[in-house]
């Protein structure tokens, strides 16, 4: 319960922070998405539980946010949640390059993710913009490593980590 | 039953929590106000949150932009405070050549009565006797016309004679030097002695030895050359005197004069190339050079 607390607390000030970073921001880098970033968190420190009701949480914490219908996001971390889980590779810590590309990758799968619930699931009639969705990813990347240093950090202070999880490891 | 529900566990629980936001989106459709009652605790927060991120993000950028602003203006005032430096000192250097024109122009006016009529300018280039000096160099030499022995004068008064010429430059023996000897008269009476350097360590002096000590000779008297037996023309200034003294058997009086002309800042001259005698002119270069003196 504490790493789905801190995991969506933290995402829903990242959020904030980032919401008011992007008032002096040029706009072409307003394309951060924090569910992605949290998605790969949950996918390497949390139980399969825990993530999908991060995914849940983070993703109605989104869409309240984004002005967009409230369940929209969640259901797209659901699925790429539940795709990904399946994956081992994205279950192992790993390195600084091969954490980047994972980060492109998540990013990109989550958009495309996103567009296919909205689109048609939903029904609803929206843009793709070619352009958002190859910056957004990279702007993701740069940005995941704060997210996780700090995370990490919380998690070491409030000792939200099991005894199986090696913080140490990360990133190594 | 129990055993595909354990293997089949995660996607049960997938299936159960995204009946969640499934829900929610059907509310939603149902009646838009959902979503206002929804996210209105989450606004709440993010708002509060966001309203001090964006003091502190203020904060900041105030600080940056004003430390900006405060190092473009130090850049200026340094910028200011070169370009005023060069003012002060192209100033200086203005008032330097206005004094110099004006010495100049001086020494052009003086000396333009009909007795001067070949004359030479020359600037002074180097001086050479430590620690005073003796002889000072100029930048004309034969090639101009100068001799030895020309008389060389300022818009002060005299300056000395020429001692050595090359094609040039020459050099001038001052006449404060103690080889330098220039007959000469005390203005205003008939005083007539002859003067010669006296310089020391301190400062440059002459003495104007053997006068007669029934003449009038006081102190502060103006003593000009008297154009015999020099080729100084009559009425050149060459010094004030100082003290008068008394020989011991008092027959004769003798006096310190200091010289008119800085020796040790002259540096505009005029050498007087031509033969210069007494004439009757000389009672009104007298009163021409008293008028500048006085």
């Amino acid at each position: 319960m504490k790493k789905i607390f801190f995991c969506s607390l933290l995402s829903l000030l990242f959020i904030s922070f980032w919401q008011t970073c992007s008032v002096f921001l040029p706009s072409f880098l307003n394309v951060f998405l924090i569910c992605p970033v949290a998605i790969l968190f949950s996918l390497q420190f949390l139980k399969f539980n825990e993530m999908l009701a991060v995914g849940v949480i983070v993703g109605i914490f989104i869409d309240s946010l984004s002005g967009i219908t409230i369940g929209i996001s969640s259901i797209a971390c659901l699925i790429v949640i539940l795709v990904l889980s399946n994956i081992n590779m994205f279950l192992m810590r790993v390195n600084q390059p091969i954490f980047t590309f994972y980060m492109l990758f998540i990013s990109f799968f989550y958009r495309l993710a996103f567009l296919f619930v909205n689109t048609f699931l939903l029904g609803n009639k929206t843009n793709f913009i070619f352009a958002v969705a190859m910056l957004g990813p990279v702007v993701d990347a740069l940005i995941a490593p704060l997210f996780f240093f700090v995370l990490i950090k919380i998690f070491a202070l409030f000792k939200a980590f099991e005894h199986h999880d090696q913080k140490g490891n990360f990133l190594a | 039953m129990w055993l595909l529900f354990e293997k089949s566990k995660k996607i049960v629980f997938a299936l159960v929590l995204s009946i969640i936001p499934l829900v929610l989106i059907y509310l939603q459709n149902k009646d838009y106000k959902v979503r206002t009652f929804l996210s209105k605790p989450i606004v709440e927060i993010t708002g509060f949150a966001e309203g001090m991120a964006i003091k502190i993000c203020e904060t900041v950028s105030d600080s940056i932009f004003r430390h900006i602003a405060i190092s473009k203006k130090y850049d200026e005032l340094l910028k200011l405070r070169a370009l005023s430096n060069e003012v002060e000192g192209l100033t200086a250097q203005l008032a330097y050549f206005q004094n110099e024109l004006l010495r100049v122009t001086n020494l052009t006016n003086t000396i333009n009565g009909p007795n001067f009529k070949n004359k030479i300018y020359a600037k002074v280039i180097a001086t050479s006797g430590a620690p005073l000096s003796r002889t000072v160099r100029i930048n004309k030499g034969s090639k101009e016309g100068i001799k030895v022995r020309n008389a060389v004068v300022s818009e002060q008064g005299a300056v000395g004679q020429v001692l050595n010429v090359s094609e040039h430059f020459s050099d001038v023996l001052l006449i404060t030097d103690s080889s330098s000897a220039i007959d000469a008269k005390v203005l205003g009476s008939n005083v007539r002695g002859l003067v010669r350097g006296l310089t020391n360590n301190k400062e440059y002096l002459m003495q104007m030895r053997d006068v007669d000590a029934l003449s009038d000779l006081q102190d502060g008297a103006i003593v000009v050359t008297s154009g015999l037996n020099s080729l100084f023309p009559s009425g050149v200034p060459i010094g004030k005197v100082q003290k008068v003294f008394s020989n011991k058997d008092d027959l004769w009086i003798w006096a310190k004069l200091v010289p008119y002309v800085s020796m040790s800042r002259v540096e505009h001259v005029n050498v007087l190339t031509g033969d210069y005698t007494y004439k009757k002119e000389e009672e009104t270069l007298s009163q021409m050079w008293n008028a500048e003196i006085r």
